[in-house]
């Protein structure tokens, strides 16, 4: 308990230093937002109540904290670029709510590519005796690591949609109206992103593995009649999943914050597409919180990894 | 019941087991003494089938009644094998501390050998395993079994093992230097254990050790091995009293024991080392911005102090603040309260592991001259020329003992004897008043300790050294000290010469110790 409330006690003073920094960086970045906004031709009243409206006339300090005070209570803003109507700008909160379930089922689906390709994968190396079936993994993993995910993505495009037609390139259903139609759209993306990983992860797993075999109490297990795989499975996976889980973690934190190429490649509305547009056009409050969202899935998931932790090794709960 | 024939064992090219033959018959106890690299342990994985993929068997039988488990260096089948590990031949290992899963339960540990061998039903099992709990003397099973191994101590995690191994009724138990990592009080009583069980169940026990004492003390019958052969063999009693074998005798001289020792001149009046009223602390908790931070109090209110020219004894077992003692004296730990004064300088210190406190990039003799460079890297007015430092290097080997040659060997191509010789030189080249040597040979083999031991007490009279001796082999400290201090959790419970502590010991736990070994 007391363990769970500094964790809170961490995340909420990192992100609060992350968002001051995001905000002194927009401070500092050249370029005038209510010129963007209007264009050119705008008269300078309109600029002046423009300037009001946004409350870009007062102190930084005191647009920080209002800002602050707002995002707490649960007002993320309104985005300077997108606007809803003519007469309305639109929320943060919806304009990211939209995208939001874009960027996790991609993430979700792809994590579970990783996840359940990988460690069969990474035992089946580690147990292998012929040195055919090592080599040929070998090959194949740092082939799929050394092939960036874009270029998967754009092979992929290439031979289901274009030549197979298992998807038609460049189209996307939303998820409102055939939730369906929407996954096999993110099969072939959570694809492309899961490959590199997957040789990675299940290179980890496989060396990680290897030092474990060498333990004394895999002797034991031995010593006990256990057959291979049961020592492999039984005994070793557990103990060898523990460095593996860190790795994990910096994968998912990373797809989860966006797979922005992707994202591109395919044309899918997700929240790295939303993340450079943003940045592009100056369109603070949308980056500002974005930074806020990416942070605390970083920190989130690290807390995760750090649970899992204690849940595989008692050592560490123990003390 | 176990016949083993001719075997031969080798590591790329290397002899480990060269042609050996033995039995072992129901019930009887044999033990396998020898010093490290001796080929032991190596026996007794072939005997399991558990040798690593290097080695090579090349040639061989080994027999278990009627079945061939090793025909003319052919390995059985696995499932052979699989179906007399753990349930006719059981084993137990050195390290309790990494024998065991860390992540699993024990009771679960222990369960699965009846999950292997048995068909016992689910809902016997917890209650077979707390049986074999109680019979190994592991008091509170029920509780026990849903532990975790870091959970229990060294002593019990090897009750655990021997739980593991008995409860299946082998015939036979390999046991591997099953106490060599446990303090002698639990060492005792692990041995005595062993010996129980092993009668009561008429089980057979292949006991492989280096220590010639504890073979003497629980086996009928003795193998003495050395480079991979066995030079003799015989009832324990003959061994021991009457041994044929040149190295045999060896072995038992190299023993340390507390008859002979030698009269030593008196040690000077003037102190090298005070230390009054020490209390040391370690800081618990993370390192983290919330973390609470809290202070462990290791060593309580110890004051002594060294004079020139005297060994001070330091014994106690592990855990006691034997080496978090010496750390503050040292000034490697710097939460004390309390005084601690030098009348010297440059203290050093000899470390207990050879194999790990030595560079292992760096040659012997960059070992060697490191010291001095440090020296003068310190003090603005010490200089020296490369060639001193060279020649000073040079020096110490020879008062090592080791050859020039030796100069620019690294760590890894020298023998455990060899390095622990360098350890010496690299704490003696700047020519310190006291050194402080933790554990220096308990990692050795009796021979060599007895040569390491001989050396350091040569050194001492050469250089005029004090040295404080931490071990926790009582019989190593009435060897080498003039003076003992007995720990226990982190306070001095009892000082004094070392004859008048071994012959009239006035604590308890003195006694306890003493008896024990």
């Amino acid at each position: 308990m007391r363990y769970l409330l500094k964790k809170i006690m961490t995340l909420s003073v990192t992100l609060f230093l992350v968002s001051v920094a995001a905000f002194i960086a927009f401070q500092i970045i050249p370029g005038d937002v209510v010129g963007s906004i209007l264009g050119t031709e705008a008269t300078p009243e309109r600029e002046e109540e423009l300037r009001h409206e946004l409350m870009l006339d007062r102190p930084p300090v005191e647009r920080y904290f209002h800002w602050l005070f707002n995002v707490v209570k649960g007002n993320l803003g309104v985005s300077y670029r997108y606007s809803k109507n003519m007469n309305e700008m639109m929320p943060v909160k919806e304009l990211i709510g939209d995208k939001l379930p874009v960027t996790l089922s991609l993430a979700a689906l792809s994590i579970l590519f990783i996840i359940a390709v990988s460690i069969p994968l990474g035992v089946l190396w580690a147990r292998s005796k012929s040195r055919a079936l090592d080599a040929a993994l070998s090959v194949l993993t740092q082939v799929s690591m050394a092939i960036p995910a874009f270029f998967i993505g754009i092979l992929m495009t290439y031979l289901f949609g274009i030549a197979l037609k298992l998807f038609s390139p460049g189209a996307y259903v939303s998820y409102h109206k055939d939730f369906k139609g929407f996954i096999t759209y993110l099969i072939f993306p959570a694809i492309s992103i899961a490959i590199p990983k997957i040789g990675m992860t299940a290179r980890f797993l496989r060396n990680s593995m290897l030092t474990e075999i060498k333990s004394d109490y895999v002797r034991t297990a031995y010593s006990k009649g256990c057959s291979e795989r049961r020592v492999m499975y039984g005994h070793v996976l557990k103990n060898a999943l523990m460095p593996v889980i860190t790795f994990l973690g910096m994968i998912i934190a990373e797809i989860v914050a966006g797979s922005i190429v992707i994202e591109q490649v395919f044309s899918l509305p997700g929240i790295g597409r939303l993340l450079i547009s943003s940045i592009s056009t100056r369109d603070f409050p949308v980056v500002e919180i974005l930074i806020l969202y990416i942070t605390f899935v970083v920190i989130f998931v690290y807390f995760t990894v750090d649970i899992l932790y204690r849940v595989i090794d008692p050592r560490i709960s123990g003390k | 019941m176990i016949r083993v024939k001719n075997l031969t064992v080798s590591f790329g090219g290397k002899t480990a087991v060269n042609g050996i033959d033995f039995e072992i018959n129901k019930g009887e106890i044999v033990g396998v003494v020898g010093e490290s690299g001796s080929g032991k342990s190596v026996t007794a994985l072939s005997i399991m089938g558990l040798l690593s993929d290097e080695a090579d068997i090349c040639g061989g039988d080994v027999y278990f009644e009627e079945t061939a488990l090793l025909e003319n260096g052919r390995k059985a089948e696995d499932s052979v094998y699989r179906t007399f590990r753990g349930n006719m031949i059981s084993m137990i290992f050195q390290e309790p501390m990494t024998s065991l899963n860390p992540t699993k339960r024990v009771g679960a540990q222990v369960a699965e050998m009846l999950r292997l061998h048995t068909d016992t039903h689910k809902d016997e099992i917890r209650g077979r395993v707390c049986e074999t709990f109680l019979s190994v003397g592991l008091k509170d099973p029920d509780e026990l079994y849903d532990k975790y191994p870091h959970e229990l101590s060294g002593g019990m995690r090897q009750r655990v093992m021997i739980a593991m191994g008995i409860i299946c009724k082998p015939a036979l138990i390999i046991a591997d230097e099953p106490t060599t990592a446990l303090d002698v009080t639990v060492q005792n009583q692990i041995i005595a254990l062993l010996k129980r069980i092993c009668s009561e169940n008429t089980i057979g026990l292949l006991f492989i050790t280096h220590d010639l004492n504890l073979a003497k003390r629980i086996c009928n019958r003795v193998l003495v091995m050395k480079d991979g052969i066995i030079v003799e063999q015989g009832a324990t009693k003959d061994i021991f009293e009457d041994p044929r074998n040149e190295y045999t005798k060896r072995l038992i001289e190299a023993v340390p024991s507390r008859i002979h020792k030698k009269d030593r001149g008196k040690p000077g009046k003037e102190n090298v080392l005070s230390v009054s009223e020490l209390n040391v602390f370690y800081r618990d908790g993370g390192n983290s911005l919330f973390s609470g931070k809290s202070l462990r109090h290791i060593i309580k209110d110890v004051s002594f102090e060294i004079k020139r020219g005297e060994i001070l004894g330091l014994v106690g077992e592990s855990g006691c603040g034997k080496t978090t003692l010496s750390k503050a004296v040292l000034g490697l730990n710097k939460n004390y309260t309390g005084k601690v004064e030098h009348f010297s300088e440059y203290p050093q210190m000899i470390f207990q592991d050879p194999y790990s406190s030595l560079n292992p990039t760096k040659t012997v003799g960059w070992l060697l001259m490191e010291p001095l460079r440090a020296k003068a890297d310190q003090k603005p007015g010490v200089r020296y020329s490369a060639e001193d430092i060279r020649s000073a290097a040079y020096d110490m080997l020879k008062k090592v003992e080791l050859s020039e040659d030796t100069f620019r060997k690294y760590p890894a191509q020298l023998s455990g004897g060899q390095r622990q010789r360098v350890s010496i030189g690299q704490a003696l080249i700047t020519h310190p008043s006291l050194v402080i040597a933790d554990e220096p040979v308990s990692a050795l083999d009796v021979t060599i300790q007895a040569q390491i031991m001989e050396l350091m007490l040569k050194l001492k009279e050469d250089m005029a050294l004090s040295y404080l001796f931490i071990s926790h082999d009582i019989n190593v400290v009435y060897q080498m000290c003039d003076r003992i201090m007995v720990m226990k959790s982190g306070e001095i419970v009892e000082t004094g010469d070392t004859r008048e502590i071994y012959e009239s010991p006035r604590e308890e736990y003195t006694r306890l110790l003493l008896a024990e070994s």
